[in-house]
């Protein structure tokens, strides 16, 4: 049952956090929208939430980030990279522990880098479904 | 039990943020490097001896050009890999020789020494090319643009701090 309530625990964490990726969102969502000759469309964030959805360590997600950042300037210049990392580095050890408290006993090594890749997995998969979001609300606004 | 079965792909997982740790320390004492040079180690990173042979040869090729950073670079991931190497032996139970530094012989100490040399090349070379990238700052720097190279969030606090960086541990 172990599994299960882990999942649950993460899962009462990923609301408790949900308003940092919205507020990434916003920040970046404009940057990308001026940019799209930089290749920064839709495209972009499909590829990061399939490649962070099917990445089995985080390590996968943070190499795909900083080569997204070297290649691209709206990465760059969004803010998105360096904030995304930064999230990783500050905030995402408080959330697993706050997941380690939910579950109220420790976690193995292996449970612990679970518990962190889900919890960036349902991050990015909120700043992505809101980055399309706001993409969408104002392009029927201007229309 | 054979070595390949012992060794759980959970733990090959855990071994990889030592790894990425690794690859972050290497990096961060590390010049401008060509990125065509990143790259020739990516498409050499499956295959340890050749990429050990690789780095031979091009770190002559850099005394002889004059690149004086590219060798202690050249060195230090030569070193990684017969770490690695060695961390592969003992986790798959392959006999014990004299020799430091020496690769897997075994095919399951091999292909664990692929995937952890592979993970390292990886998280190396995407380290150098994001802090090699230009930086011309982020519409939340206040404090404008940020010097060539030398922003790097995977070094620093939050946005905005002017504190010294840290690197990205995402397993710590």
């Amino acid at each position: 049952m172990k599994p299960l309530r882990l999942r649950q625990a993460v899962s009462l964490q990923a609301e408790a956090m949900y308003g940092e990726p919205l507020a990434l969102a916003a920040r970046v969502g404009p940057v990308f929208a001026k940019q799209r000759e930089d290749g920064a469309g839709r495209g972009q964030f499909h590829r990061f939430e399939a490649v962070v959805c099917s990445a089995e360590r985080v390590g996968v997600i943070l190499d795909h980030v900083k080569r997204q950042a070297a290649r691209l300037r709206a990465w760059r210049e969004s803010g998105l990279a360096d904030e995304f990392l930064c999230w990783v580095n500050e905030k995402l050890p408080g959330h697993t522990a706050e997941v380690r408290r939910r579950m109220g006993e420790d976690l193995s090594p292996e449970e612990e880098l679970t518990v962190k890749l889900l919890l960036v997995q349902e991050y990015v998969r909120a700043l992505v479904a809101q980055v399309e979001f706001d993409r969408t609300k104002s392009e029927v606004e201007r229309s | 039990m054979s070595g390949t079965l012992a060794l759980e792909w959970k733990l090959l997982i855990v071994l990889d943020q030592e790894v990425y740790e690794e690859a972050l320390c290497l990096a961060k004492g590390t010049g401008k490097l060509a990125n065509s040079q990143l790259d020739a180690l990516r498409t050499r990173a499956s295959e340890p001896s050749e990429l050990l042979e690789y780095l031979s040869r091009q770190k002559s090729r850099a005394w002889a050009e004059d690149r004086a950073h590219y060798p202690p670079f050249f060195d230090g991931v030569s070193r990684a890999i017969r770490r690695l190497g060695e961390q592969s032996r003992g986790l798959v139970g392959d006999p014990a020789t004299a020799a430091v530094g020496r690769l897997p012989e075994t095919p399951a100490g091999q292909a664990v020494h692929r995937i952890l040399v592979h993970g390292f090349i990886e998280h190396l070379t995407s380290e150098l090319q994001f802090r090699q990238a230009p930086r011309l700052g982020t519409p939340r720097s206040a404090g404008g643009p940020a010097s060539p190279g030398g922003a790097h969030p995977g070094d620093r606090g939050p946005a905005n701090s002017r504190e010294p960086r840290r690197p990205v541990k995402h397993g710590s």
